[in-house]
């Protein structure tokens, strides 16, 4: 018996290393301490406190703008190393946990023909969910980039990430 | 005396023959009028050099002795120009002119000092001592015109006698001094500045030696008629006793008097010190309230900035914190509703349908064979190991009870379960799904907008905040500044201000209260002095030798006497003084609009302080250092018209105006002009300020030579000093 969301939590997901000067020009690399006064990720001019924050933001996007991009092979991938049950705070969890909920929707995912599934193949329908996952974050550092090129100066704004939001809605 | 002309000759910046260094001066107001750097001060060290053998080290601030300066004496553009073999020879020369003799025809005198350079080597650099040597003494020479030409003076000293008639050496530091020395020349805080002024008016000295020597003599016979009066009371044993107390007395009244002295003087610095604060203790106050305010201020701004940043970089946390980022994804919870709800219902039927077919299932395994007793009878007589059927009992283990036992088994009815049916039971899954999803879209995401606004809003007040109190932090700011450039203290005197402020007044405190105490003990131990006198006189009957009585007398009425004239003069002298100064005050003053007052020198301890007061003796103002330096300049006046100087000898300073207005500087230059014979000033002043230089040509009566030096080369462009030479023009 398997129990798909602790499944999907052991899943890393991977990206395209044709994103890594994204992610890393807008996200910090490790977890911020906010104790550590010399060192804040707003000062060095990062939005997100992690990488991981920036990816499900990212997945987002592609939910949103509805362009689900399936990871090339033009390029390398790499996972971050962590399986997502650990990429979370208190505060991110809840919407991780949500963008398992909105794939599964979007992936149309037949639950009821889940349940009739041995293990192997539920674990092979949480794959192609995390895969899923992969294609909306890759789309959403997709659209990300060609807004970067369009106009620069919109992410020179504390709240670009925000205003994005509401572009894509 | 006066001075006719100075000539210099390759001497420091003035490169060039005697005759094209000369500047010619006439009775009245002489002005030497040069930017900085154009060689004013060379000028001022050519004079003393000439009349002292000694130049001036700005960097030292102290005299130097020719052997010491060396080379550097002569001009850069004559050593560079000498071969090997060849001379420099710095000279300075001085033409006087002696009217003092009324009867006769004025005297003229040509005071000449000289020095030779001989080049003996060739390097690069021609200031390299090595390659010169340089004569060890400079050499002096006095001229007396007779009726056509100047023949050398031959009595010995005569160059001196010449320079103490031109400058008479008590006298010198008043008629000859720089600016900058003024305010340590009259040094009104100090007794000896104005003592040493006074003595150069009326010698008053020598009544310091007069109380030296009365105090001692005083002393001896003070001791005598001790002696005599112990001697006297030696085989008196109640006398004894209180000769004894006496001596002990008289000891402690010593020491209580120099106790009070000690405490007077104390005190007196006390109140001198809290008095000197008084001005600037208002301005310290305010300005140390400035700067807490200040400091407050720009506390206040980096909390603000820091909560400013810590929004900032808490805002894109938002994003998952308040879940904006899920602003659009309301829908999607909807959907998985109704997936949940399709699979629910789908869930249902399938367990239905499971279900029936493991009841028809189940029916056909719990049917029994034909012929068996059904499963109560069955169960009993496995129990009772008896076939009711048959009526014969069962051994356990034997093939028939196996059978049924069997039989039994089998057709138990078992407990089913959904897993019995379905491999996967994810429900629990996604009912966290669908709960996390709930709670979500209808509580964090319709307020997501609203919360993005508060959040931009708090911001923005953060933003402003920090820009009020930026905009509270520069009035401050202005306020400082304004008081730092228009008041008494600096930012860094403040503080000091303050707590030596504080410190006086609590020493004043308590040396008054030390001063009370000590009087109070004097006074008692004299009252006991007095008893025991009169006990001592009564037990010898005042019989004491009449000339140690007298003498004694005599010696302490002489003591008092000299004590009591030196005051005297000292006052006296300190009237004058502030009498002259005050003619001169007026003199200087009288081109300011603003009112002008009176000096007066206050008795303040052993020193007198100036004030500036009304007619009424209020005072008008507290003193700035303009008017402070006018009024030390207007005491040096005074003591030089004292002496009768002015009219004899002529005033030369260099920079004496340098803090003053034009209408001090105009005011300056009228007074001296009235009252020397001759003066030279040597000034920046007039340079730049073209309308007080027009002022100066046009408003001084007796004006004498006006010329401006300047340097050959700007300041800017003199990379290279071989070519420097000083160039002199008259404007009048």
């Amino acid at each position: 018996m398997v129990d798909i969301i602790e499944d999907l939590g052991k899943k890393a997901p991977r990206y395209s290393m044709k994103h890594r000067n994204l992610i890393e020009g807008y996200a910090r690399k490790g977890a911020i301490d906010y104790h550590e006064k010399t060192e804040k990720s707003y000062d060095l001019g990062k939005f997100f406190t992690n990488f991981y924050e920036f990816y499900i933001y990212a997945a987002y996007i592609g939910v949103y703008t509805e362009n689900p991009l399936p990871l090339s092979n033009d390029y390398e991938t790499r996972t971050f190393g962590v399986p997502m049950r650990d990429w979370t705070s208190n505060d991110s969890f809840p919407s991780l946990q949500y963008l398992w909920m909105v794939t599964m929707v979007t992936a149309r995912l037949d639950l009821n023909a889940l349940e009739d599934m041995n293990d192997k193949e539920v674990e092979a329908e949480m794959l192609k969910i995390k895969d899923r996952i992969e294609a909306y974050a890759n789309g959403g550092f997709e659209f990300i980039n060609s807004k970067i090129k369009e106009n620069p100066a919109f992410f020179d704004d504390e709240d670009c990430f925000v205003k994005l939001l509401k572009e894509v809605e | 005396m006066i001075i006719k002309s100075i000539a210099v000759q390759d001497f420091q910046c003035y490169s060039g023959p005697l005759d094209s260094n000369i500047f010619e001066f006439k009775p009245g107001l002489n002005v030497i009028i040069g930017d900085n750097g154009s060689g004013k001060s060379k000028l001022y060290d050519a004079f003393y050099w000439l009349l002292y053998d000694k130049v001036f080290n700005s960097s030292t601030r102290s005299f130097e002795p020719t052997s010491h300066v060396g080379i550097n004496l002569a001009s850069d553009k004559a050593k560079a120009s000498a071969q090997i073999g060849e001379f420099v020879e710095v000279i300075v020369q001085l033409l006087l002119l002696d009217q003092s003799d009324k009867g006769s025809v004025p005297t003229e005198y040509l005071l000449t000092r000289s020095i030779r350079l001989e080049k003996i080597k060739e390097t690069d650099d021609f200031s390299d001592p090595s390659c010169w040597k340089i004569d060890s003494l400079s050499i002096t020479k006095v001229e007396m015109k007779d009726i056509l030409n100047f023949k050398p003076m031959p009595e010995s000293g005569s160059f001196d006698r010449i320079v103490k008639l031109l400058l008479p050496p008590d006298m010198e530091p008043y008629l000859w001094f720089q600016g900058e020395q003024v305010d340590s020349l009259i040094d009104f805080k100090n007794e000896d500045s104005l003592t040493k002024a006074i003595d150069v008016l009326s010698g008053i000295n020598i009544f310091d030696n007069y109380i030296e020597i009365a105090t001692k003599v005083a002393k001896q016979a003070n001791e005598s008629y001790n002696r005599e009066e112990r001697e006297k009371l030696r085989l008196n044993n109640s006398a004894k006793e209180n000769l004894l107390e006496k001596e002990k007395l008289e000891k402690l009244i010593d020491k209580e008097k120099d106790n009070l002295i000690l405490i007077i003087d104390n005190l007196e610095t006390a109140e001198q010190r809290k008095e000197e604060l008084l001005g600037k203790i208002e301005d310290a106050k305010e300005l140390e309230k400035l700067k807490i305010n200040l400091e407050s201020a720009k506390g206040e701004i980096n909390q603000a900035q820091s909560l400013l940043n810590d929004g900032r970089r808490n805002f894109n946390n938002n994003l998952f914190r308040k879940k904006w980022l899920l602003r659009n994804a309301g829908k999607f919870s909807v959907q998985f509703e109704q997936m949940q709800k399709k699979y629910d219902e789908r869930r249902e039927d399938i367990k239905i349908e499971r279900k029936l077919e493991l009841q028809q299932e189940e029916a056909r395994k719990h049917k029994l064979p034909e012929n068996v007793p059904n499963r109560q009878y069955l169960e009993e007589m496995l129990n009772e190991k008896k076939c009711y059927l048959c009526d014969r009992s069962f051994i356990v283990g034997d093939p028939a009870h196996t059978y049924l036992s069997n039989v039994l088994e089998r057709t138990k009815k078992k407990k089913v379960s959904y897993t019995d049916f379905l491999k996967q039971d994810i429900k629990k899954n996604i009912q966290d799904l669908y709960s996390n999803a709930y709670t979500i879209s209808n509580y964090a995401i319709p307020r997501v907008d609203e919360s993005i606004q508060e959040e931009l809003e708090k911001l923005d007040n953060l933003q402003a905040t920090i820009e009020n109190k930026k905009q509270a932090y520069s009035t401050i700011e202005e306020k400082l500044n304004h008081l730092l450039t228009t008041g008494s203290v600096s930012q860094e005197d403040a503080k000091n201000i303050v707590r030596s402020f504080r410190e006086s007044d609590d020493s004043k405190d308590r040396f008054v209260q030390n001063k009370f105490e000590t009087e109070a003990r004097l006074k008692q131990y004299k009252e006991r002095l007095s008893i025991i006198n009169r006990e001592l006189k009564s037990s010898f009957g005042g019989k004491m030798n009449p000339d140690t009585l007298e003498k004694k007398e005599i010696l302490d009425d002489f003591l008092e006497i000299a004590l009591s004239t030196r005051d005297l003069v000292y006052e006296e002298q300190i009237k004058l003084i502030e009498e002259l100064a005050n003619t001169h005050f007026y003199q200087m003053t009288r081109e300011n609009t603003s009112v002008q007052g009176k000096i007066i020198l206050e008795k303040r301890g052993k020193s007198h302080m100036p004030k500036n007061v009304d007619e009424n003796g209020v005072e008008l103002t507290s003193i700035n250092d303009s008017n402070i330096i006018l009024i030390k300049l207007a005491t040096i006046l005074a003591i030089v018209s004292a002496k009768g100087g002015t009219e004899h000898h002529p005033l030369i300073t260099d920079a004496p105006t340098s803090k003053f207005s034009d209408n001090y500087t105009i005011g300056f230059c009228k007074t001296i002009s009235e009252i020397f014979n001759q003066s030279i000033i040597i000034s920046y002043d007039f340079y730049h300020n073209i309308m007080l230089r027009e002022r100066l040509l046009k408003e001084i009566e007796n004006l004498g030579s006006v010329i401006v030096i300047e340097p050959s080369q700007p300041e800017n462009q003199r990379m290279n000093r071989i070519d420097l030479s000083t160039k002199i023009s008259s404007l009048n």
